[in-house]
């Protein structure tokens, strides 16, 4: 009798088992058709409102359902996209003509309007938008809607960079009328969005996926071939084998994967423009010191950094500007600059024994890093680094934005930081180390470099192309001379790509486009 | 009885007003703020708190969001999905993260009986030494590792469920993050189980039905498990409580869209409302269950009922 009630038990259990897999069974993986592909995201999308949109993954979605003035092409050179173009021989003036077919999804014609609108709520204080600060950075003095179809914008000096700003989605277009319409709740759900772009944004299920489908009535609707592009945010090793299972195109790899997978097919190594560097603050005593700055300078061994901590595709910081970024006539500022950081241990104990006689002690210090598990390896070199140097190292570990607080206050002594770049041109970051710039978090001042960068920028040489890049390489110069930075690392990006999927065209300098991918049979 | 109800729902009510407080405390001491980004300048920063109301001194705060919130507005987030409400965001999660609890705690229960059972019938025998080792496993290995062992082989190599959640699929995805979770409830109820059984079983009373001639079936159904699930029903609040809210790990492994992983983006983005919200809703369903609980508790166990009614 017993073993009939335990047979009876197991048969309960098995049935309950049964009910809970009924779905499973039949669950098997859609397959892939040349029309629709999925890729994974290991960051959430956060907005899809152009002017408040702040990162990497919102401005990849933002690209595929907006357009602007411009498109990069796989190169990263400004094309027209919603307009074509006309600029005056001093550079200072453009018109753009917007095209007669660009249409909003509602069916109503883009116009010059869109866009005056769209910049002036950019940089309305109450947007409180990140990226106000473009239209300044980049001379604009006016910008006008003469009519309908003509977009004028002046600016008190020539920019380089102008135009391929005009592919960033803080520049697109937004409807007002429909915006307005939409109010507090405009481009929170797929319900209260419109788009002028080649695709149409129709789920966005915050935390999980978002998707987009073709958008038929786009101007150059041709050009896209994907029909549905799905994203969905899934990170690590369950990521990876979702990859493996087939049922995704695109995952990314934190670094402990790299080692397994880095004779899969499908890797990919690609380098991105964000560059990583020791911010010293000049006020604590002993970062005053040149030569104790000059030690850090020479301590780090930046390829072992890339090479063996990260493994991710990062490669070892020549300058404060990363390599394959920012171009003049072709030619990368790297190449010309040549490389200005290097690694020499035994000049680095040298200036360490210079700068600890100076200040009549040994030199401790404490190294600020924030909390992500990349941070806290390349920090953990770092203070090897420097203690072989001669350095006494404390660590001192924050979340990211706890440490940005800190180094706003003052508060730290070094700090590995980051900077992400808005534009594809050196400006960006030698920028940064102005003595009033806000990012100067170390209080570096040089009169000589304030002055090379404000000739550079609104000097005479400002207007002469040749002659400002001159400026920008020189400044780097008398930045990293004065060792008032330490680069280390430029970020690089290790992906596992469906082989049969083809035209994510990325760019270092801007925003990774999506809009031309190809996925094979 | 109508007393110490009041009595009760008081105490919980008050519980929950001094938690909102500790978490809004405890919000200001965070160092940090949501907008600590390197690319904002200090003017903006200014207009972003007053924008927020993040301008105002901290009982003002406190007492706005006091007021918000018994109307249902949980504030805005401001970092993780700019400007949406906390509220929506926090209900589209609620309901995942509960329905893979409330399965989790249905299978823990059942294999937890399964196993406890048939321990408690073959006292002593090498199944019940097997049994009662599941149940030592299942307390002492935590359930991500479960998680990434099912993941592996149950999804990955049999592809018998997704590997991670997918929303176009929503029953199967939740399977093996209910199954991961179910070990520890299966667990302890089998311990729980077996324990209480073996004491029913040596009563006088079972000892009656056996004389009695009652078949081994009809005893263990209606006399053996009935007087042994009393004290069990009373351990599932705590364990629904602790499945609904400590699911964080496992919705991070099978990428689960839940109210675990928003938390934890709240913290680390300092999405103050979110934190909040989160925790705020943790602590309500665990001060709701277990209030039910011990409301329940009288009307479950006659004896302690009549005690009750008796004074």
């Amino acid at each position: 009798m017993k073993k009939l009630f335990i047979l009876a038990l197991t048969c309960m259990l098995a049935l309950t088992m049964v009910a809970c897999g009924g779905n499973g069974g039949n669950d098997t993986p859609d397959t892939n058709t040349v029309k629709s592909v999925t890729l994974a995201t290991d960051t959430d999308l956060i907005s899809m409102d152009t002017s408040l949109a702040t990162d990497g993954t919102s401005f990849i979605a933002l690209t595929l359902c907006m357009a602007g003035l411009a498109e990069l092409d796989a190169n990263g050179t400004p094309m027209p996209d919603l307009a074509t173009w006309t600029v005056s021989e001093d550079g200072l003036n453009y018109e753009f003509k917007i095209r007669e077919d660009a249409k909003w999804s509602n069916g109503t014609p883009v116009t010059a309007y869109d866009f005056e609108y769209s910049w002036n709520r950019l940089i309305n204080p109450d947007t409180a938008a990140d990226y106000a600060f473009l239209i300044e950075t980049c001379y604009i003095t006016e910008f006008k809607a003469v009519d309908a179809a003509t977009f004028q914008v002046t600016m008190s000096q020539p920019c380089d960079f102008f135009l391929a700003l005009c592919a960033f989605p803080s520049l697109f277009p937004l409807n007002q009328e429909y915006v307005e319409s939409q109010g507090d709740q405009y481009a929170l759900s797929v319900d209260n969005m419109i788009y002028c772009g080649p695709y149409v944004m129709t789920e966005w299920n915050q935390n999980d996926h978002y998707s987009f489908a073709k958008n038929a009535d786009f101007y150059n609707a041709a050009a896209s071939e994907m029909e549905e592009i799905t994203f969905r945010y899934i990170q690590g090793q369950s990521a990876v084998l979702e990859y493996e299972s087939g049922n995704i195109d695109f995952v990314k790899l934190t670094s402990e994967l790299i080692d397994t997978y880095s004779s899969n097919e499908g890797f990919n190594k690609k380098l991105a423009g964000y560059l990583w560097y020791l911010s010293l603050y000049q006020p604590v005593e002993e970062l005053a010191n040149e030569n104790v700055r000059a030690a850090i300078f020479y301590a780090i061994d930046r390829e072992t950094i890339a090479d063996k901590v990260l493994k991710d595709g990062s490669v070892a910081a020549e300058g404060i500007v990363p390599v394959g970024f920012a171009f003049h006539n072709g030619v990368d500022y790297r190449e010309t600059q040549g490389k200005v950081c290097e690694f020499n241990l035994d000049l680095a104990k040298e200036y360490y024994a210079k700068g600890a006689a100076e200040l009549g002690h040994d030199v401790t210090l404490e190294l600020l890093y924030e909390d992500s598990d990349v941070s806290k390896n390349v920090a953990a070199y770092i203070q090897k680094c420097l203690q072989d140097a001669g350095f006494t190292i404390t660590m001192k570990c924050e979340p990211k934005k706890t440490r940005l607080s800190d180094m706003q206050n003052g508060d730290y002594q070094v700090a590995l930081h980051r900077w992400g770049p808005d534009y594809a041109d050196p400006q960006t970051y030698i920028d940064l180390f102005t003595t009033n710039a806000s990012n100067n978090y170390g209080k570096y001042h040089s009169e000589e470099y304030d002055a090379t960068v404000w000739e550079a920028e609104f000097g005479a040489s400002a207007a002469n192309s040749d002659a400002r890049w001159n400026l920008m390489l020189e400044a780097e110069k008398i930045l990293l001379g004065d060792y008032a930075v330490v680069p280390v690392y430029q970020n690089g990006e290790t992906n596992l790509i469906n082989p049969k999927l083809s035209g994510i065209e990325f760019h270092a300098g801007g925003v990774d486009n999506y809009r031309h991918m190809k996925l094979a049979k | 009885m109508k007393k110490y109800l009041i009595k009760r729902i008081m105490i919980s009510i008050a519980t929950l007003f001094v938690i909102l407080l500790v978490l809004f405390l405890m919000m200001e001491l965070m160092p940090g703020s949501p907008f600590n980004d390197e690319k904002l300048t200090e003017a903006q920063k200014a207009l972003l708190y007053a924008k927020y109301g993040l301008d105002q001194p901290l009982v003002v705060r406190f007492f706005t969001y006091l007021k918000n919130m018994l109307t249902g507005d949980f504030g805005v987030s401001y970092a993780i999905n700019k400007n949406y409400p906390v509220a929506l965001m926090v209900k589209e999660r609620l309901w995942l993260s509960c329905k893979i609890g409330l399965l989790a705690v249905v299978l823990g229960t059942i294999f937890g009986f399964v196993l406890g059972t048939v321990a408690a019938l073959k006292h002593n025998s090498w199944v019940d030494t097997l049994c009662s080792s599941i149940a030592v496993f299942g307390v002492s290995i935590p359930s991500y590792v479960f998680a990434l062992v099912l993941c592996y082989f149950v999804a990955f190599k049999l592809k018998l469920f997704p590997i991670l959640y997918n929303a176009k699929k929503p029953i199967a995805s939740i399977v093996l993050p209910a199954l991961a979770l179910s070990f520890s409830p299966t667990a302890s109820i089998a311990r729980f189980v077996r324990s209480e059984m073996l004491d029913v079983l040596n009563s006088d009373y079972i000892l009656l039905v056996k004389a009695k001639g009652i078949k081994d079936y009809k005893m263990i159904f209606s006399h053996v498990l009935r007087n042994s699930l009393i004290p069990v029903i009373t351990v599932l609040g705590p364990i629904m409580v602790g499945l609904l809210t400590g699911s964080s790990v496992v919705e991070k492994v099978f990428g689960i869209p839940g109210v675990g992983l928003l938390l934890i983006n709240g913290i680390q983005y300092n999405d103050y409302n979110v934190t909040i919200s989160c925790a705020f809703v943790y602590s309500l369903m665990y001060v709701v269950v277990m209030l039910i609980v011990d409301i329940l508790y009288g009307f479950i166990d006659p004896r302690i009922r009549i005690t009750k009614e008796g004074k």
